[in-house]
C-alpha cells in the first residue's frame, strides 16, 4: 500500500512539475530560515554548557533599594564568598572574580596589554570546568603570586616552550607570576571570558586588609555552589542574615542569586542574550514555514477539481477514506522531505552569511547532534501532515457518484478557505515590511541623533594605569604646538559610555533619600573639547585649588559639575553652591556644585538621560582625547604617536576614533535589524510562489471564460481587471488587518529605546503600496498572458 | 421462479436540494435483479437511470425508502459500511473509462485487490488472470493516455472483474466507443454473465440494450416498464 502510495504521489510531483516546484522551493525556503533560526536559538542556549555544575552556580548579585526604586549589580563586597561559604553548609564552594582590567605584563622582551585579565580564588577551577592543556589542575590558585593561562596566552608568551613554572611579570612594578597551569582557550559560547587568572591572594601586594573586610562596597563578582537540591531562595535568607550582622548601611541591601546556566538568556542586569529575541526569532521562523503550508494549502484546494476524479475512481473500486487520507497525507509528506534536502543545501549556501549577521560561530551540527535532526526532521513530518491534511480531508470527503458524473465543482467552503488563507499570508507579509522598515528608522534616527557632544575627530589614546599623571600636562602642552590639535582632554571614561555611580543624597534631600548619581573624572579641558554647553556657573578651574576631588577635607571634598537632569532630581532651583553628599559607610564627604552643562547622551539611546556629574580628578585619566583638525589626519597621527614614545617610552601607543565606537553600541540592534529584512524578503517570495501558483490556476480554469468574453468583444485590460481584481480585494483587506497589528507591535519596539522616533505613516503607506506593487508583479506575467491569448484557442480548450 | 433476490429497493427516492428548487431523481422505484441477471437501463437524458445505478453501487444514498443487497438493508448504511460492502461485491465500468491516469494498466488492475489487502503474490496471479481475460497482458505497463478508447475500456472492465464481484455495475460502458468496439465490450460482458455474473448496465443504445435479458424503462424517477425478453420468460 505504502508503496503504491509513494509511487502515485513522486508520479503526481513529476507530472505536475510547476505546481511541485513551488511546493517544494516555498518549504525548501521555510526550512532553511527555520533550521537557521534553530541553529540560532541552539546556540544561544549551549551557553556555559562546558560546566558540569552549571545548574548548581549561582551568581550572587546585590539588590539596593532605596525610595527611588531598587537597583540590582552582577556584583558583591569582598568578604561575601568566604564568610557565607563557611557559615551555610549548603553552600560549597565559592569564587570571587575581580576584573583587573587592561593590564601590562612582560615577559623578557615581550610586552602586551591584556584585556582580560582576572584576579581569582581556587573556586574558579573548582566550580567551573575548565579543560587543562598543560599542568597539574591540584591546588590552582592556592597561592599568592601564582597564574593560570589560556593557550593561547602560553603561546603569545612563550612559543613552544612549556611555560609551566615560568615567571611573567604584571604592570610597572614588575608583580612576579609564576605560571602553574594552561588551561585550553575558552569557548566562544560563554559570558565568562578570561585570559589570564591570577591567584585572588595575590592582591594582597596591593591592597589593605581593610579592603578584604568592607562589608559597603560593591566591588566583584562573587559564585557560589550550592549542594545539589538546596533552596537557593532558604539559602539568600541566610545570607542577608549574615550581612546585616556584619553591617548596617542607610540603604537597605539584599542578595539575589542568579542560576548561572539561566544568565545568559534571562539575567535582568546582565545584558548578554536575550530570550525574547529568541522568541521573536522562532515566531518569525514558524510564521514563515507557515507561509509556505498555506501555498499548499491552497494550491491542493485549488486543484482539487483535477484530483477529484481519482479520488472518485479510487473509492469506487474498494478505497476507504482512511486509506485516501493516508495517501494524500504521505504526498505532502514526500513533498517536504523533498524540500528538506533542497532546504539544507541552501543552509550551506547561506551559513557563512548568516554567521556574519547573527555574530555567532554557527555551525552545522555534526550526526552525534542526532537531537537537532531529530527536531527538523519532526518539523518536516508536522509541516508536511499541516499542508497534506485540509486537502486529504477535503477531498476524500467527495462523493464519488457526483464527481464521476462531473457535476462536481469546487465548493464555496475550499473558495472561502482560500481567500482568508491568502489574506493571512499578506498581513504577515506587510507587517514584516513595517517593522524591517520601521526598526530601520528607528536605528537611522538613533546613529545620527544629535547627542550633545562632539564626537567626530577625536582620538582617543587609552592609557591604563595612574603613573601618566605627572607627565600628563607636558603631554598635552606638547600636542598643543601643532595646529592640528585642537584640544586634548584627559578623564576616566568617555562621554559615550559613562556608567560608574555613586548613591548620593543632597541638600534638602529627605532623611534616607538617595539617588544613584553617574561620574566621571575629568580635567579642565573636557567640556571644551566635547563641546559641551556651561548653562551655569562655572567650569573647574586653576584658580581654585579646592576645585580636585580629596576625601581627605570631608567637609569640602572638592568641585562638582552636575547635568540638568541631576539639577532636576534634586530639585534645586540655584543650584550653585548646593552640596552633594557622597555616604561611605560612616564618613559623608561634601561636594559643592560649581556649575551645570547641559544634559547630552552618554549612554545608548535604548537608555534615558541619567543624572550625571563631573569631578576634577586628572589622576583618574585612564583616557586621553585628542580633537584634531578634519585635514592632514595621518600626518596628525603620526605627530601624536611620536611624542607620546617621546613623553610615555615604556607604554604601547594605540588610538581609535571616537565615532567608531557608536556604530558598535547599536551593532546588535543594526544586526537585528538585518536579520529582519531577510527573513521579511523571504516570507514575501514564498507569499508571491504561492500567489503565482493561484494566478496560474485561476487563469487555466478560466480559460474558456476568457476566450468567450474575448469573443464577446471584452479588451485586454477589462480581462486583466476581471482576473487580478480578487487578488487586490485580498491584499487590500490584508493591509486593513496589517496596519493596525503593525502599530501595536511597532510600538512595544520602540517603547524599548528612551528615545525613539515617532510612529513614521509613511512607512504603512510604503508597505501597502509594496505589497500591491509586489502583487501586480507577481500575477502580471499569467494575466497579461491569458488576456491576450488567441479566444480560439481558449474555446477548444475543453 | 425461485431465484434468489441479489438487489431490491422499495419506495426508493432520491432528491437533490439546491436552495431554489428540489429535483426528485428517483421517486419510490421498486427494483428487483435477481443473481445471475443481465438487465438494462433504459430512458431519456435525466431520467434518473445513473442515479438509480449509484444508488445500487452505493456510491451515492437513497433519501428515502429502502435497499436490500443480498438481503442486507443498506439504506442508512454509514459510507465506510458501504465502501466495506462495496469493494467485496461490487465491479464498475463507466462511460469516460475512469482510469488514473497516473497508474500503468497492471496498476489500475491492481487496485481493488490493493484496497482489499490481499497479498502481492495472489494479486499479482489475479491481476495478470484478468488482463490476460481483457487481452492486455501486452500492454500492462503502458499508461491510459497510450492506449486506445476500446483499450481503456478493456482495462476497466479488467479492473471490474479482477475482485470476482457479485455484481457488474456498468455506466454506459460503450457510450465513448465506435460500434465495432462497442460490440465487443458487449460480448465480454455477456461471457461475463454466461458464467454467473450479475450485470445492471445503463445505456441508450436499444441494440446493446438487446444483449440483456430484461430492459427496464426509466421516466422522470420512475420505472415505466418493464420487459422481459422473449427468450428468458418462463
Amino acid at each position: 500500500m505504502i508503496k503504491n502510495y509513494l509511487k502515485i504521489a513522486i508520479r503526481n510531483l513529476a507530472r505536475q512539475k510547476f505546481y511541485s516546484a513551488i511546493n517544494i522551493f516555498g518549504f525548501a525556503i521555510g526550512l532553511s530560515c527555520f533550521m537557521l533560526i534553530m541553529l540560532y536559538i541552539r546556540y544561544e542556549f549551549s551557553y556555559e554548557n562546558q560546566h558540569v555544575n552549571r545548574d548548581q552556580i549561582y551568581s550572587v548579585n546585590m539588590v539596593h533599594k532605596h525610595p527611588n526604586g531598587t537597583n540590582k549589580l552582577p556584583s558583591t563586597m569582598v568578604p561575601v564568598g568566604p564568610t557565607m561559604t563557611s557559615e551555610i553548609p549548603e553552600i560549597i564552594d565559592f569564587v570571587r572574580i575581580y576584573n583587573a582590567g587592561k593590564t601590562l605584563f612582560h615577559f623578557g622582551d615581550i610586552d602586551f596589554y591584556e584585556n582580560r585579565v582576572l584576579f581569582c580564588d581556587p573556586g574558579m577551577f573548582t566550580i567551573f570546568t575548565f579543560p587543562l592543556a598543560n599542568g597539574n589542575s591540584d591546588q590552582l590558585l592556592q597561592e599568592q603570586n601564582t597564574v593560570v593561562i589560556t593557550k593561547e596566552i602560553a603561546e603569545k608568551y612563550f612559543g613552544s616552550n612549556n611555560p609551566i613554572g615560568k615567571v611573567l611579570y604584571m604592570d610597572e612594578d614588575q608583580t612576579p607570576l609564576t605560571i602553574a597551569a594552561v588551561i585550553e582557550n575558552f569557548p566562544e559560547n560563554t559570558d565568562l571570558i578570561g585570559e589570564i587568572f591570577i591567584s585572588f591572594a595575590t592582591l594582597n601586594n596591593y591592597v589593605s586588609d581593610a579592603w578584604f573586610n568592607n562589608w559597603v562596597t560593591t566591588n566583584l563578582s562573587t559564585y557560589i555552589l550550592l549542594n545539589y537540591g538546596a533552596n537557593a531562595d532558604d539559602v539568600r535568607l541566610k545570607m542577608k542574615a549574615i550581612m546585616d550582622r556584619n553591617s548596617i548601611t542607610e540603604v537597605e541591601r539584599d542578595f539575589e542569586l542568579e542560576q548561572f546556566s539561566k544568565i545568559h538568556l534571562y539575567s535582568d542586569i546582565q545584558n548578554f542574550g536575550s530570550i525574547e529575541i529568541l522568541y521573536v526569532f522562532l515566531g518569525i521562523g514558524i510564521l514563515i514555514l507557515f507561509i509556505a503550508v498555506i501555498n499548499f494549502i491552497n494550491l491542493a484546494t485549488a486543484r482539487s477539481l483535477k484530483r477529484a476524479n481519482e479520488v472518485g475512481i479510487r473509492k469506487v473500486v474498494g478505497a476507504g477514506r482512511k486509506q485516501l487520507i493516508s495517501q494524500f497525507l504521505s504526498e505532502s509528506v514526500i513533498i517536504a522531505f523533498v524540500a528538506l534536502i533542497i532546504g539544507f543545501l541552501l543552509i550551506l549556501i547561506l551559513l557563512p552569511t548568516f554567521r556574519t549577521l547573527s555574530q555567532q560561530k554557527l555551525t552545522i551540527p555534526g550526526i552525534d547532534q542526532w537531537k537537532f535532526y531529530l527536531q527538523i526532521i519532526g518539523v518536516t513530518l508536522i509541516i508536511g501532515l499541516l499542508s497534506g491534511s485540509y486537502p486529504a480531508f477535503y477531498l476524500s470527503s467527495f462523493i464519488p457518484g457526483s464527481i464521476l458524473k462531473q457535476k462536481f465543482s469546487s465548493s464555496g467552503k475550499g473558495r472561502i478557505l482560500r481567500k482568508v488563507l491568502v489574506i493571512f499570508q499578506f498581513t504577515i507579509a506587510v507587517v514584516m515590511i513595517i517593522s524591517t522598515l520601521t526598526t530601520k528608522k528607528q536605528l537611522d534616527y538613533i546613529s545620527n541623533k544629535d547627542l550633545g557632544f562632539q564626537k567626530n575627530q577625536i582620538v582617543v589614546l587609552p592609557v591604563e594605569s595612574n603613573d601618566i599623571a605627572d607627565k600628563m600636562e607636558t603631554f598635552k602642552q606638547v600636542l598643543k604646538q601643532n595646529s592640528a590639535i585642537l584640544n586634548v582632554t584627559g578623564s576616566t571614561l568617555l562621554p559615550s559610555s559613562i556608567g560608574m555611580y555613586n548613591n548620593v543624597t543632597w541638600e534638602g534631600a529627605q532623611e534616607g533619600e538617595t539617588v544613584p548619581l553617574i561620574q566621571n573624572k575629568v580635567d579642565y579641558d573636557w567640556l571644551k573639547t566635547f563641546e559641551i554647553e556651561l548653562l551655569k556657573g562655572r567650569n573647574f578651574s586653576k584658580e581654585y585649588s579646592t576645585d580636585l576631588q580629596d576625601y581627605r577635607r570631608p567637609n569640602y571634598a572638592g568641585a562638582i559639575l552636575l547635568n540638568e537632569k541631576a539639577v532636576e532630581k534634586f530639585g534645586w532651583t540655584d543650584p550653585i553652591g548646593k552640596k552633594v553628599i557622597q555616604v561611605y559607610g560612616s564618613n559623608k564627604y561634601y561636594l559643592e556644585v560649581v556649575g551645570v552643562f547641559k544634559n547630552f547622551h552618554f549612554t545608548s539611546l535604548h537608555n534615558a538621560i541619567h543624572p550625571l556629574s563631573l569631578f576634577y580628578f586628572p589622576d583618574g585619566t585612564r583616557n586621553i582625547s585628542v580633537k584634531i583638525h578634519p585635514a592632514n589626519i595621518k600626518e596628525t597621527l603620526t605627530f601624536i604617536e611620536e611624542n607620546w614614545k617621546n613623553v610615555f617610552p615604556n607604554k604601547p601607543f594605540e588610538y581609535y576614533f571616537l565615532d567608531t565606537t557608536f556604530e558598535r553600541q547599536y551593532k546588535s540592534d543594526r544586526n537585528l535589524n538585518k536579520l529582519f529584512s531577510w527573513f521579511s524578503i523571504l516570507s514575501i517570495v514564498i507569499t508571491c510562489l504561492g500567489l503565482y501558483g493561484l494566478i496560474a490556476f485561476v487563469t487555466e480554469q478560466r480559460t474558456k471564460e476568457i476566450g468567450v468574453r474575448k469573443v464577446l468583444g471584452a479588451s485586454v485590460s477589462t480581462i486583466i481587471y476581471l482576473v487580478s481584481r480578487e487578488f487586490f480585494a485580498l491584499v487590500g483587506i490584508a493591509t486593513i488587518i496589517a496596519w493596525p497589528l503593525g502599530i501595536y507591535l511597532m510600538n512595544l519596539y520602540l517603547q524599548t529605546f528612551a528615545y525613539r522616533i515617532n510612529l513614521p505613516i509613511f512607512v504603512f503607506f510604503t508597505a501597502t503600496v509594496a505589497a500591491f506593487t509586489i502583487t501586480a508583479l507577481t500575477i502580471s506575467w499569467q494575466t497579461v498572458k491569458a488576456a491576450n491569448a488567441n479566444p480560439v484557442r481558449a474555446l477548444k480548450y475543453e | 421462479m425461485s431465484q434468489k433476490e441479489l438487489i431490491k429497493t422499495v419506495d426508493l427516492i432520491k432528491t437533490y436540494r439546491t436552495e431554489e428548487i428540489e429535483t426528485l431523481a428517483v421517486n419510490k422505484v421498486n427494483f428487483t435483479v435477481y443473481e445471475g441477471e443481465f438487465v438494462a437501463i433504459m430512458g431519456p437524458s435525466g431520467c434518473g437511470k445513473s442515479t438509480l445505478l449509484n444508488i445500487i453501487g452505493m456510491i451515492d444514498s437513497p433519501t428515502g425508502g429502502e435497499y436490500f443487497f443480498n438481503d442486507i438493508e443498506i439504506s442508512k448504511f454509514s459510507e465506510k459500511q458501504r465502501a466495506n460492502l462495496r469493494k467485496h461485491n461490487i465491479g464498475f465500468i463507466f462511460q469516460s473509462f475512469n482510469l488514473i491516469d497516473e497508474l500503468t494498466v497492471y496498476e489500475n488492475v491492481e487496485l481493488p485487490l490493493i484496497y482489499q489487502k490481499i497479498s502481492a503474490t495472489e494479486r499479482k496471479e489475479r491481476t495478470l488472470k484478468a488482463l490476460d481475460q481483457m487481452n492486455m497482458t501486452h500492454r500492462k505497463n503502458h499508461f491510459p493516455q497510450q492506449l486506445s478508447g476500446g483499450q481503456q475500456q478493456r482495462v476497466a472492465v479488467a479492473r471490474a472483474i479482477v475482485a470476482d464481484p457479485k455484481l457488474i455495475l456498468a455506466d454506459e460502458p460503450t457510450g465513448n466507443l465506435d460500434s465495432e468496439h462497442g460490440e465487443e465490450v458487449m460480448d465480454i460482458l455477456t461471457e461475463l454473465n454466461d458464467k454467473g455474473t450479475t450485470i445492471v448496465m445503463v445505456t441508450h443504445s436499444p441494440s446493446f440494450a438487446d444483449y440483456a435479458q430484461r430492459v427496464v424503462h426509466l421516466f422522470d424517477g420512475n420505472i415505466v416498464t418493464e420487459n422481459m425478453k422473449e427468450k428468458f420468460r418462463v
